[in-house]
Formats: structure tokens, C-alpha cells, sequence
């Protein structure tokens, strides 16, 4: 209905009344029409009218609809969507073009991933992998984002396809020819949680890599570079590119399993039970240092230039690759099957004597000895928090190590035999005979202190079951599940850029 | 405001920004929450959490939308931090939970997207809606 209003209707009262009430989502459009016809209504009042009156009172409270997005300043709309989910505010993105440019805003986004990337946000409980990955620059649309650099600088400033300037950011290092964007932050944020919303919908892919002839004993990841490293019984250790899914090279030299191996930007450091430590560049791809033991090498861990490695004549051997200078830590009485190098002055050494040990490296001491440990086969160590697992026990077991004291806090059992596990931030792999479990960790703190009861109140709940037969090795990285045999298998919870 | 001022208590502040009523209610406002701790803005802005409403906040919030973001310019305009907190908070709890659609009609919302812009707006964040 049109203005005017016709006049043969204004003088009809019960008419207007009943027009209005009945079509109030049609009128809500067109004030004018509103205040005519509740001009004509008020000024002929009579008794039987304050029903109506009073129905419309109550109706125009809710007709009363604002887009506030016009009516208040950008920086209070901002403020508003900060008290959002991701989901509630990617849904504002789709109402019209004004709360799609508010509801995109970098610094909005900025705060999200800052709130939940590499921590557990307080909200929502959800924690995103940290990915910290380097995309090369394919198109114009994406450039190298390192989540670690702009995590520490303040302020993003987003390329907007309007803008024919190029704004120079001080973060803004990585870039190809004279194009310089800066990927927005909620890529950055959806990237992410597409990956976490993966592992918790059980979403993912799996990839086969042959090539080894005998079962893998160890398996490293690293992130950055997407380069899986397997070692195996048949003595060679393959290198496998993981964004193109192929083998990159073949490491021969080993005359015995490969037992234990790391690497990182530059060098790959493996141990084998032919006695032998050998370092190789990962530029050239050859072998640049043989160092001789007396014995099998059982495991191994570095950190920078400071190299540990256990053997099965009872020793571990501690170099330092810069000043060639080796010694050995003598102490356990049967062959030792992990170490790890906790902030280069201490190492932990676990051993089938059924001790665990830990050392300093300045004084070649032994600091801490936790016996009746039931010969350890594998263990983790990080931030206080100890997990140990013996193959001679269905179970995982717990420490909070402070002080050199140690305190057994849980255990988690299992049905099945234990092969391997792996920890992270988030997730607890658990390799066992026949199934391979993932443990969702949630409570606790990451940077606990370590007396704080917060450290040791950690609930892990099993999310996730995938059969395997015959892997004695595991990993688990932000984005994938990795198991050797003799092929490798990877299931791989991440997201496909062609998507 | 204050500053601009000066010692003199009696001389009156003009408010042309806010409108009688608006005030009323903000001194209503002020009065009930005048023993409250102080909180620095830093301490406000960590929480970014909406759930922490009081119930007389709740019920002093429960307006039609005219007064409610009335209330947020004023308390903008007049820089008190907690009623402008609360009343973002508001919003933001009045939108949550809700479909794109659903949030169009509490807003009243006009769609000016071409429906291609739509389907390619609505494809850019599908990724939010997988779980």
C-alpha cells in the first residue's frame, strides 16, 4: 500500500487497526506510512481503543530493528564483534557488504589468532596447531606468512584490492618481485582451524610411501621444510619430501639397522648397531662425519652443537660437534635406550637396568637416579613433566620431575602391548599392537610452573582410533600421523591448498 | 571533559550528545555501580568474554534496540568504560547463535549482495561451519 492512504480507509477505524497490526512486517519498511496511519488512529481515540493501543506498543518495541552497523562509529562495531566466536563473525561477514568489510577487519582477527594459535584459548577451549610453515608465493594472492614473526609485531595492515600504493611493513621481509602483500589474519586463523576441525571430525587422508625393504625403526618431521626422515632395519635411511610426496634420496652407508636418528636445517645426525654415530649435510646429501663407538648406538638426541648418544655397552657418550671434545657418563650397568639433552647442561638417560637417570653436563654427575623403573624403552621429557613407557608394561607412565625430585602422578593402562608414543601440545599418540591411539589433551596449563598443581591436572581422552598392523614406530605432527613399517604410512589430517 | 574545566564545581556541562532520557538511565547506571573496583584497560581487555553479566546489568540492559545503542553513544561519548563494555557485550550476546539469516531480521539488515556475491561470500566462509 502506497501513500498516500486512501481516504475512504482513514475514516474507517476498526480497518486501519486491523490493517496495521495484521501487516507490520510490510510497514516496517515505510516510517512515513507508520506515522500517518498512527496519526489518524490517536487522534480519534475512544475507550475501546487502548487494547489496540497497547498491542501497539508492545509490537513496536520489536519493530524497532537497527542496523547498527550505520548508526555507530567502525570502532564500536569492532569492539562489539570482538566479543564473537569465529563462527558467529564469519556469519556477520555474509550480511551485506558493510559488515562484510567490518566483520573481516585484520585487527579483529588478529586478536582470534593470538587467542588461539599454540595455546588453548579460555573461551572456547580449542587450541590451533602453530603451522609454522613457509608458503612460497605462488600467485598474487598468497606470500610467505611466518605466524612467528607477526605473532611479535603489533599491527598487520591488509592489502585491500582497491589500494594501487604498496604500504612497506617492517614485518614484510619475504617477498617476490615488487608485489608485496600481507595474508590476511583470518586466513591465517581459518588455515588452522580447518585443520583442528580435521582431527576433531576424524577427517583425513591417507598416503603410502614405499621404498624400504625391511621395517622402520625411527621416523623424524619437520614442519618447516615438510621432510620426513625414516630410518630402517635394511641399513639406509630415505629422505621423503612431503609437499610433493616423493623420495628425495637414499642415504647409504649404515652396514647395520639404523637405530635412531634427528636432524635439523642443515644436518642429519644417525646411529646405527654397526657402532658407528654418522653426520650428514643435508645441502649435499652425503655423509660428512663417521664418529666410531665401541659399541651398538641405541639412540640419540642433539641440540645445536652439543650431540648425545646411548649405547648398548652400558655408556653415553656426550660430543660437542663444535670443539670435537668427547666424553662418557658411566653409570648404568646394562644397555641404555633413551636419552634426551634437557637445556644443554643436564641429560636424562633411561636403560634396561630399570633406572632412569639424570646427569649434569658440567659436572658429569649423576644428579637424580629413579630406580625401579622396569627397563624403560622409551621416554619424553618436557617442561617438568616426564612420560615413560616400558615394553614390559601395558602402560604410560607420568612424572613431575622438579628439584630433582621426582613424583609419579599417573598412569594411563592400556589393553595391548605399547610400541611407541608421541607427545605434543595437544595430542598424545599412543602406538599399540594392532591400533594406533590419539589422546586429545585438555586441562593443565603449557607453561606450568613447576610446583603448580596445574601441571600435573591433565585429562587426556581418547578421540581417535586407527587399525595398523605391524608399525613399530610413530610421530604426530600438527597436521599428520605418521607410522613406519616397512612403507610409511600418513594419515594426514591437514588441508589441501587446491581446495 | 573535566580537564576543559577547571576547579569550578558549579558551572553546568552541556551534553548536546545525549538526550534526557538516555542520561537518566546512565546515571541509573553510574549510581548502582559507583563502589566498583577499579579495573585497568588492559585487565578489560584480556577477558573478551560476553558471559559475565550481572542479572541487574541484564535487566538495566533489557531496552528496545533504540535505547540500547543510544546507550552505547553515550556511554562512548561520556567515556565510561563499563557501561560501554556492557553494552557491547549486549549486542554481542543478541547475535550469537544465530544464522546468517536470523541475523538479518533482528538487525533488519538489507541484503545488497548480487546473488554471485553472495554465493562467493557465503563459500568464503563455509570453513567456519565444519563442526
Amino acid at each position: 500500500m502506497d501513500l498516500p492512504i486512501p481516504t475512504s480507509l482513514a475514516d474507517d477505524h476498526l480497518k486501519l487497526q486491523q490493517l496495521f497490526i495484521t501487516n507490520f512486517e510490510n510497514l516496517q519498511s515505510n516510517s512515513l506510512q507508520i506515522h500517518s496511519i498512527l496519526k489518524i488512529l490517536l487522534q480519534k481515540r475512544n475507550e475501546n481503543d487502548f487494547t489496540f493501543l497497547s498491542q501497539v506498543f508492545l509490537n513496536l518495541k520489536n519493530l524497532l530493528k537497527i542496523n547498527f552497523i550505520d548508526v555507530l562509529p567502525i570502532h564500536l562495531c569492532v569492539k562489539i564483534l570482538g566479543y564473537l566466536d569465529h563462527k558467529s563473525l564469519c556469519r556477520t561477514a555474509q550480511l551485506s557488504k558493510k559488515w562484510n568489510l567490518v566483520s573481516n577487519d585484520d585487527s579483529l582477527w588478529h586478536r582470534m589468532c593470538i587467542q588461539h594459535i599454540d595455546k588453548r584459548c579460555v573461551r572456547c577451549g580449542w587450541c590451533l596447531p602453530l603451522l609454522k610453515r613457509k608458503r612460497k608465493l605462488l600467485d598474487t594472492d598468497l606470500r610467505e606468512n611466518d605466524t612467528e614473526s607477526h605473532k611479535n609485531k603489533k599491527i598487520c595492515q591488509q592489502q585491500t584490492t582497491n589500494e594501487t600504493k604498496h604500504t612497506n611493513n617492517e614485518t614484510n621481509q619475504h617477498f617476490v618481485s615488487n608485489k608485496k602483500y600481507l595474508m590476511p589474519w583470518k586466513k591465517v586463523f581459518s588455515d588452522r582451524q580447518r585443520i583442528e576441525s580435521n582431527w576433531r571430525s576424524r577427517k583425513y587422508v591417507l598416503k603410502t610411501l614405499y621404498g624400504h625393504s625391511a621395517p622402520i625403526t625411527c621416523l623424524k618431521l619437520d614442519n618447516d621444510s615438510n621432510i620426513l626422515i625414516s630410518g630402517s632395519e635394511d641399513t639406509t635411511i630415505r629422505i621423503w619430501d612431503l609437499t610433493k610426496w616423493s623420495l628425495r634420496k637414499v642415504l647409504t652407508g649404515h652396514t647395520d639397522v639404523v637405530t635412531c636418528l634427528q636432524f635439523d636445517s642443515t644436518k642429519l645426525v644417525s646411529g646405527s648397531l654397526d657402532s658407528t654415530l654418522r653426520i650428514w649435510c643435508l645441502n649435499k646429501m652425503e655423509c660428512v662425519k663417521i664418529f666410531n663407538h665401541a659399541n651398538k648406538i641405541t639412540c640419540l638426541h642433539f641440540v645445536d652443537k652439543v650431540l648425545v648418544s646411548g649405547s648398548a655397552d652400558f655408556s653415553v657418550s656426550v660430543a660437542n660437534l663444535l670443539t670435537g671434545r668427547v666424553f662418557k657418563l658411566n653409570g648404568h650397568t646394562a644397555a641404555v635406550t633413551t636419552v634426551q639433552l634437557i637445556e644443554s647442561n643436564r641429560v636424562i638417560s633411561s636403560s634396561n637396568d630399570q633406572t632412569l637417570k639424570i646427569w649434569s653436563l658440567d659436572t658429569q654427575e649423576q644428579l637424580l637416579n629413579i630406580s625401579s623403573m622396569n627397563c624403560i624403552t622409551n621416554f619424553h621429557f618436557d617442561n617438568y613433566k616426564l612420560i615413560t613407557h616400558s615394553r614390559f608394561e601395558n602402560n604410560l607412565k607420568f612424572f613431575h620431575i622438579f628439584n630433582n625430585k621426582e613424583e609419579n602422578f599417573k598412569v594411563l593402562k592400556f589393553k595391548n602391548y605399547i610400541l611407541d608414543f608421541w607427545i605434543d601440545k595437544v595430542r598424545l599418540l599412543v602406538l599399540l599392537d594392532g591400533f594406533i591411539s590419539v589422546f586429545q589433551i585438555s586441562g593443565g596449563s603449557f607453561e606450568s610452573e613447576p610446583s603448580s598443581k596445574n601441571a600435573i591436572n591433565v585429562e587426556y581422552q581418547q578421540v581417535l582410533e586407527l587399525p595398523d598392523f605391524g608399525s613399530k614406530c610413530c610421530l604426530l605432527s600438527d597436521d599428520k600421523v605418521v607410522c613406519g613399517k616397512n612403507d610409511v604410512l600418513i594419515y594426514d589430517f591437514g588441508v589441501n591448498e587446491n581446495n | 571533559m573535566l580537564e576543559d574545566l577547571g576547579d569550578n564545581d558549579d558551572i553546568a556541562i552541556p551534553l548536546p550528545n545525549v538526550s534526557a532520557p538516555i542520561l537518566t538511565k546512565v546515571i541509573d547506571y553510574a549510581t548502582q555501580h559507583k563502589d566498583d573496583p577499579l579495573v585497568s584497560a588492559e585487565e578489560a581487555n584480556a577477558k573478551q568474554s560476553s558471559d559475565d553479566i550481572t542479572e541487574w546489568d541484564k535487566e538495566f540492559m533489557n531496552v528496545d534496540q533504540g535505547t540500547l545503542f543510544e546507550l552505547i553513544l553515550a556511554a562512548n561519548y561520556l567515556d565510561i568504560r563499563n557501561l560501554l563494555d556492557l553494552g557491547c557485550k549486549t549486542v554481542a550476546n543478541m547475535m550469537k547463535n544465530k544464522t546468517v539469516e536470523e541475523l538479518r531480521k533482528t538487525f533488519n539488515v538489507p541484503n545488497d549482495f548480487t546473488p554471485e556475491e553472495e554465493e562467493q561470500v557465503r563459500r568464503e566462509n563455509e570453513w567456519c561451519e565444519d563442526h
